[in-house]
Parts: structure tokens; sequence; C-alpha cells
């Protein structure tokens, strides 16, 4: 029998199915192979399927289901259901707000972020947001849409920058990264972009979800600092959460589910998706937040989706913050939207 | 030249270049001298003995491992080739009790190459098998109680349904 360091070095060298399978042959086997080795083949292969983002207690758990899930007519859309608000339980706050790139906090082109990560910002497109804020003006009322708009995403460990070259085009340009840590001002990460990305993260991960030119868009993990994609899908998103070792995503009201592995060709639109509703595209999109909820817009109004349970909620819009409607009941009575959504937009202007 | 004395007292005499590959003896005899003289290999055998100093006389002038380097950190570690080359496949081509006694034996005179390569050659042996594949390449006797036998079904609910 080998010693527990040697047993360690071989399972470097296997794949989660195997690991399994050694695992399952004799009582020291079992032994011998720890939650420990389950975890560093996860963090190889899966490393998002962590046991505190799922309802799992252990790596080995969340190994056997991965593997699980990889078999072929494994169906790994989970089934949502509508509940009321009572049922829901929990009131999210769902803020899809964003901190702008304030020309205050750039001095010299460097931004300081609030975890003090600076980054140099002067061959980027910045500049022109800046200038044109300088030629408008705040003061002046002009507030551009917040989908067209710079968006600054701090983290203590990264600093995530979206700069949009032209506020009132397309949403077009540059991504920028910095990590804590790093040497020097000028970015670890700078992409241009051709519509403006989203990212999720939970923990130390990070997700990249970035719209191609042409039509559908890519999610890319965050590894060693360097983006690797872990999916292509056709067709737009309006949503993207994470929970259990999986990725949901919704389009056009329909729940789609992904189940990525690094060191994969990347996955494909899954097969296995599975209808809310039969419903019309209200073009909602979502950048940043609670990693399991989701926003979903229907043709019935919009509903909070918390995917680690499997629930969905009629949703309120307040401004850019999205909150479980109070007393609405489930799939069965038809709430008034239209009157929720006409209280949501009698918001402060001054 | 240093010798090696094996457990059954084997006396072996090899090149401190070969001997060297041992990052343990190279440290013994730095710290010993040029007449370290007899070196005792306590926990080896001289069948295994013989087969590692072959090993370490074929690759006497690979460049040696970096020492202190943090293994399997970095994104290129990670993705270091899983080859193994033709002359260690069929160094490597032996019973499996003499494959652990060359890992172990490894291990403990720190040859990291060698180490490598026997790891490597078990996962394997290992990869794409079923449990009791698995039991027949290595001669594991399924020891398991009911309750434990009870427990992998359960893990393994997916497998036997379809």
């Amino acid at each position: 029998m080998l010693p527990p360091e040697i047993v360690l070095l071989i399972a470097e060298e296997l794949d989660l199915e195997s690991i399994i399978a050694l695992s399952q042959t004799s009582a020291s086997w079992r032994r011998l192979v720890s939650d420990t080795l389950f975890q560093r083949a996860i963090r190889r292969s899966c490393p998002w399927f962590e046991p505190q983002f799922s309802d799992r207690g252990t790596w080995k758990a969340c190994a056997i289901e991965q593997v699980r899930r990889s078999k072929p007519g494994v169906d790994i859309t989970p089934k949502l259901k509508t509940v009321s608000s009572t049922k829901f339980h929990e009131s999210p706050v769902l803020d899809t707000s964003f901190e702008r790139l304030d020309k205050r906090k750039i001095a010299n082109l460097v931004y300081t972020s609030e975890y003090g990560i600076r980054v140099d910002l002067s061959n980027t497109c910045s500049q022109d947001l800046i200038k044109d804020r300088d030629l408008h003006g705040n003061e002046y009322g002009y507030e551009p849409e917040d989908r067209y708009d710079s968006k600054v995403i701090s983290f203590p460990h990264m600093l995530v920058i979206m700069a949009v070259c032209e506020p009132d085009e397309r949403p077009e340009g540059d991504i920028i990264i910095k990590f804590k840590g790093s040497k020097g001002l000028q970015p670890d990460m700078f992409e241009k972009c051709f519509e403006m990305p989203s990212i999720l993260t939970f923990g130390d991960h990070v997700f990249l979800v970035m719209p191609s030119l042409f039509s559908g868009w890519a999610l890319f993990y965050l590894v060693d600092r360097e983006f690797e994609i872990v999916a292509e899908v056709d067709g737009y998103n309006e949503s993207v959460s994470y929970y259990d070792g999986l990725i949901h995503y919704f389009r056009g009201g329909i729940h789609h589910v992904l189940q990525p592995q690094l060191g994969r060709e990347a996955v494909s639109d899954s097969a296995g998706s599975g209808s809310i509703f039969d419903l019309l595209f209200l073009g909602k999109r979502n950048d940043h937040w609670d990693y399991h909820y989701a926003v979903v817009p229907t043709h019935l109004g919009t509903y909070i989706v918390d995917v680690s349970r499997g629930l969905m909620v009629r949703a309120v819009e307040d401004g850019s913050v999205y909150r479980v409607a109070a007393g609405t009941s489930g799939e069965t009575q038809q709430s008034d939207v239209s009157q929720q959504s006409d209280t949501s937009q009698q918001r402060d202007v001054s | 030249m240093v010798t090696l004395v094996s457990s059954d007292g084997v006396s072996f005499n090899v090149d401190q270049k070969v001997a060297s590959r041992s990052a343990l003896i190279k440290n013994m005899m730095e710290d010993i001298g040029e007449d370290a003289g007899e070196i005792p290999v306590p926990n080896v055998s001289s069948n295994v003995l013989k087969k590692v100093i072959e090993y370490c006389t074929y690759h006497k002038d690979d460049p040696l491992p970096q020492s202190g380097e943090d293994e399997g950190t970095s994104a290129a570690d990670k993705k270091k080739s899983t080859v193994i080359d033709d002359w260690d496949y069929n160094f490597l081509q032996v019973d499996q009790e003499m494959l652990f006694e060359i890992i172990l034996t490894a291990n403990y005179l720190d040859i990291k190459p060698l180490l490598d390569v026997g790891c490597k050659t078990v996962a394997n042996m290992i990869k794409g098998k079923t449990p009791e594949e698995i039991r027949r390449t290595f001669n594991i006797a399924n020891d398991f109680t009911p309750e434990e036998e009870a427990q992998i079904r359960r893990e393994n609910e997916w497998a036997e349904d379809r």
C-alpha cells in the first residue's frame, strides 16, 4: 500500500471520475482518497464547484455530481417553481446600479479604487468619456442610461473598469482589469469590446460574460489572472447566475443551464433547457449582483429567480433596484404588473 | 565512486554523478565529503536498488530538476505534459509490486523525475477504469463492509440507472 503523500501525487494525474473509481475499490483506498484529493481535482477541472456555493457538504459530493451530470442523457436543468412572496421567504435587494467612472476619482488619468487598487487609464477610451463629461457635465442633468455608461466594479482583490467610448452610441469600449498587488499602474488586462461585458463573481471566482460582435456570447473563467473560455452560446442572454456547479442563464424568459469544465472544449448551448413561460424578450441585462439570483423579464412582468432553491417570485423595480413584490401570490393569481411599474417610476429626480 | 549498500547487504559501486540523481545521497556526499565510502540504503532491497541505479545511470546527464520549485502552482506546471518517454515507459513495465517499490524508493531517495514518472504510470493504469477493473489491475481485495457497499451504491446510482 502506498503512503498518502504518494497517493496524492498519483491523484494529481487523474480526472474526477477515475478518483471516484479509485475510492470505490477497497476500504483502505477509500480512506486514502481523502476529501482534499477531491478538492484539488475540482480545482483543476471545475474550481467554481465549491461546497459553500452548493447544497453539498463535501468536495467528493461535488465531484460525484459533476461526473453524474456529464453523462449523456442526464437532464441538468433544475425545475423552477413560481411561489408567492411569503413562500419565497428571502427578500433580496438586487441593485443593478454601479459606480460610474467619476472624473473626481481620476487624477492624471489614474483611477484609485476604494480598496486602494490604482490603474492608469491613459491608453483606454476613458478619456473620451471624460471629455464628454467636460462638454456636457452632469450638472446639466445629462445622465446617460446605465448600459451606455462606463462602469467601475470594485473588489478587494481586483478592479474592473468598463469604459464606454461613445456613450450616445451602442455600448462599445474597453474592459480594464487590475489586480491587487500587481506592480505598476498599467492594466493587467485590457481588451477592446464591441459590446460591453458583464461579470459574475462569488468567493474568489470570476466569470466574464462577453457578448460577441456577431451573435451570442462567450463565458470566460479567470484562472491565474487569465481568462479561459469555458462556454459559447448563441443568442443573447438577459441574466446569468450560478449555483451548485451550474451556470444558469435566461433568454426570452427561458431557463438554460450550462455545465462548463476547464481544460475541455468550451460547452455550447445546453440541450436540456426547461421553459418558464414561452415569452417575449423585454430586454434587460444585469451586470453584477448576488450570484444565485437572476432577474428575468417575462410578458407577465419581471421575476426574481433564486437558482439555489429553484424558486421564482414576482419582482418590482425601483430605479435599477429589484425587490420581491410584496403580497404577491403564486402563479394562479394575476397580479397587476402595470400598476406596480407605475409606482416604481415615481422616483426622486432632484 | 560511492558504494550503496541495500537492506539485504548487497553493495553497488556507482559513479558520484549517477548517485547524485538522488538529492538525498547528493546532500549526504556534500556533507561527508569525497571519501563518503559506504552509504547504507536501509529501506531498499537489492533488486529494487539495482533497478533504481539503472534509471539513474541512464539519466545521469539530464539537467537536474530545480530544487525548491513549488509543484503545480503555476498554469504552466498544471498543463505540463503527461507523456512518458519510451525508455522510461519500458523501464517501468514491471510487476505492480516492483512499480510501487520503485516509487517508494524514488520518494525516499528524493529522485523527483523518477517519482513523477512512476506516479504517472500508476495513474495511467487507473484512468478510465471501473473500480472492479482497478481491483484486478492492482490485486486489490474488495473488503467493504455492507454499510460501505450501500454508500457506494448511492454514490453510483447514476451509473446503474443507465
